[in-house]
């Protein structure tokens, strides 16, 4: 059986190996993003648009000022989707 | 008629139906239409969209007791607890309550821990995603400072402990899971314990060992580095790994938070 100091010592690594192996991950898993607009769901939509300020306040589904971020590539692939130039 | 008056009383014929002959006296008949018949529009129409959005927050419960019985429950529960905010998305989160007092219900209580995961996934959807913390800046800390540690689940964290498989019933009316249980097959007396909490655009929910579920109520509960040592010993490294690797970690703290409120269920 470990003393305290000994498991916060040991634990500290642990988080120190998890924290430096999911920086290494995210680095591995970075994206281009784009706007897909005309696909949200009511409610489910990302920033400000149509006189609301913030996200999740879209009113209705497949509002074409409503948008998403999705992986670059994606919302032309999706029926109604249309991407929002920035 | 002052309209504060006006309005009090088209509020309460919304929520009370021995309440439409009161507002009915400050509206006029029109056509085939009696007063009353038209202020029992708007009573409608805020029961139907309320209706609506409890069976689109709550469409497993929807699933388990049927259309006839969840409507029935819901108009009821609709004019006992009417919405008290302008903000829809703060409301249902009573209906859980509201359906363990139903007589109904008593011998499948079940069907309440399944509302309550079901408004657990909803209030984690919407909470606001947050900054995660450094954690390569532990290192530059004192053993003291170590100690006084504290650590944060990610602020849309709901940590379940449920008499039922709560997450197996979820799974088994989830359309798009091609390994999903199926529902007859579930024993609906082993109890689960549930992580759900969303992490950008995606809201993960998994099943939790005791051990893990402990650890993370300990942490959500702002135990110290040192408590959590005490409590956990020699499995602490471990249950530490498992939850960095898996985002269930998102933070930590040098400082005592007394602001911060436990959330247990």
């Amino acid at each position: 059986m470990m003393q305290n100091k000994q498991i916060i010592t040991a634990t500290l690594m642990a988080i120190g190996l998890s924290a430096a192996l999911s920086v290494a991950n995210a680095e591995d898993k970075k994206v281009e993003t784009e706007k897909c607009a005309g696909i949200v769901k009511a409610g489910m939509n990302d920033c400000g648009a149509n006189g609301h300020s913030c996200a999740g306040k879209a009113a209705k589904d497949n509002d074409p000022a409503e948008w998403i971020t999705l992986p670059k590539g994606t919302c032309e692939k999706i029926t109604g989707g249309t991407v929002v130039k920035e | 008629m002052p309209l504060l008056e006006l309005q009090h009383s088209l509020i309460a014929a919304l929520f009370q139906r021995d309440q439409l002959a009161e507002a009915a006296k400050f509206v006029k008949a029109q056509g085939s239409l009696s007063s009353e018949q038209r202020v029992g529009i708007y009573r409608n129409s805020a029961h139907g969209i309320l209706l609506d959005y409890l069976e689109s927050l709550y469409p497993v419960c929807l699933e388990l007791v049927g259309t006839e019985f969840f409507g029935r429950t819901a108009h009821s529960f609709i004019d006992q607890m009417p919405p008290t905010r302008p903000f829809l998305a703060d409301y249902g989160a009573d209906f859980a309550a509201y359906l363990s007092a139903h007589p109904a219900l008593q011998e499948m209580l079940w069907i309440v821990e399944v509302a309550k995961l079901e408004w657990a996934r909803h209030a984690a959807w919407h909470t606001v995603n947050q900054v995660a913390s450094d954690f390569t800046q532990l290192e530059t800390l004192s053993a003291e400072q170590q100690a006084e540690l504290r650590f944060q689940l990610p602020a849309s964290a709901q940590l379940l402990s449920a008499h039922s498989p709560i997450h197996s019933i979820w799974l088994a009316h989830q359309d798009e899971y091609p390994d999903k249980p199926q529902f007859d097959e579930i024993d609906l007396e082993e109890a689960q314990q549930v992580l759900i909490f969303r992490e950008q655009r995606r809201l993960h929910q998994t099943t939790l060992s005791p051990d893990d579920w402990a650890f993370l109520n300990a942490v959500q509960n702002q135990a110290t580095m040192a408590d959590l040592a005490e409590q956990f010993a020699d499995q602490l490294p471990w249950l530490f790994s498992v939850a960095m690797q898996e985002n269930w970690i998102y933070s930590f703290t040098t400082t005592p938070d007394e602001t911060k409120p436990t959330r247990n269920s």
